[in-house]
């Protein structure tokens, strides 16, 4: 029996995650040209580097010094490569309608991002999970923003430490958590939004007082 | 820079027009003869009167996409050596319906070292089969 507020809950679920598919799409496009630009960008640096190197171009210190420079630009180009390409992954995942979710990607590249948040509000997130993880068959938008959403509370408030992304398998069920030191009972991490997400997943939710962890169990896919 | 041991020659086909030309000239400096084109159909038309021994291949083109270039390539010129180039492999194999071990591809920013590794590697049935 659904109610007419539950109804009307999971019809601006559904419109949040049209959005945010929406937003995906858009960023992916952003990307894509991005990347195109920076790879021009890094063999117009190489090919300075290239002709300062050739033979008979002389080795003078100005020369020298302009060779360190076009390598340390070089190094940085290759560092926004990267991240041009997790931020990349990431839109198209949260772009995609249907599908499964690969956790160990999906879970790195969210960590990636997190970790940036957290470095801002002097803090960290740790993976606490290995690499030989599950596919889960869920929706990847919904998906990975429950995750955000539990990864972002979990650092609104301060933690005494590290704050810990978890993925556990029991029995037929695949889990995503997150524990946060010193806060018992994770109080708050799961508001009504990461309530209705769960929902929608098909999962259910894993949280006590004694405990600073809460768990969201998946059904894994069979 | 060094080149190869002998003149290969290289055609490069990427709708960044300074992409391609920009990577044609790093090529030439380390000896190979290399061309740049940002249309398959371009690309194409070269192929006829001078066959490439490898060629660098962006799956996004406009007109003829990368994959019709590349069969028809490889009617045009048996054993001719592709090697993609893309930003995004996953995404664009998926639209061209493309097994991703079918053939050896390099992501853009492109790492020279890698490249080239990838130009002078012997193309699939004399000794690799579908790199990366």
């Amino acid at each position: 029996v659904t109610t007419a507020g539950q109804n009307g809950a999971a019809a601006a679920e559904e419109l949040r995650l049209l959005e945010l598919q929406f937003v995906g799409e858009v960023l992916a496009v952003f990307v894509h040209e991005t990347n195109n630009r920076l790879a021009t960008l890094q063999e117009t640096v190489g090919l300075l580097g290239d002709v300062m190197n050739a033979p008979g171009a002389g080795k003078t210190t100005g020369l020298r010094e302009s060779l360190r420079v076009a390598a340390g630009l070089e190094g940085q180009i290759a560092l926004l490569a990267e991240l041009v390409r997790q931020l990349d992954a990431f839109a198209r995942r949260v772009a995609s309608p249907a599908g499964g979710v690969e956790l160990p990607a999906a879970l790195a590249e969210l960590l990636d991002l997190t970790s940036r948040l957290a470095r801002q509000k002097g803090t960290r997130v740790e993976r606490d999970f290995d690499g030989r993880l599950p596919a889960l068959a869920v929706e990847p938008a919904a998906f990975l923003l429950l995750c955000f959403r539990l990864l972002a509370r979990a650092l609104e408030a301060p933690p005494q430490g590290t704050v810990r992304l978890l993925v556990r398998g029991r029995g037929p069920e695949s889990g995503v958590g997150v524990a946060v030191p010193g806060r018992a009972g994770a109080v708050g991490l799961v508001d009504e939004t990461a309530r209705g997400l769960v929902r929608r997943l098909g999962g259910r939710i894993e949280e006590g007082q004694a405990t600073d962890t809460v768990m969201i169990w998946f059904p894994s896919p069979t | 820079v060094s080149g190869p041991a002998t003149r290969r020659r290289v055609v490069i086909v990427d709708d960044e027009r300074e992409f391609a030309a920009t990577l044609a000239r790093r090529l030439e400096l380390r000896g190979y003869e290399a061309t740049a084109f940002t249309t398959a159909e371009e690309a194409l038309a070269a192929a006829g009167s001078a066959p490439p021994d490898v060629v660098l291949l962006d799956l996004r083109l406009p007109g003829m996409s990368g994959m019709e270039l590349l069969m028809t390539l490889r009617q045009l010129v048996p054993g001719v050596r592709v090697v993609l180039l893309t930003g995004h492999l996953d995404h664009e194999a998926r639209i061209e319906g493309l097994r991703l071990d079918s053939f050896p591809y390099l992501m853009k920013p492109v790492v020279m070292d890698q490249l080239l590794a990838k130009l002078e590697a012997e193309p699939p049935g004399r000794g690799e089969a579908g790199d990366r």
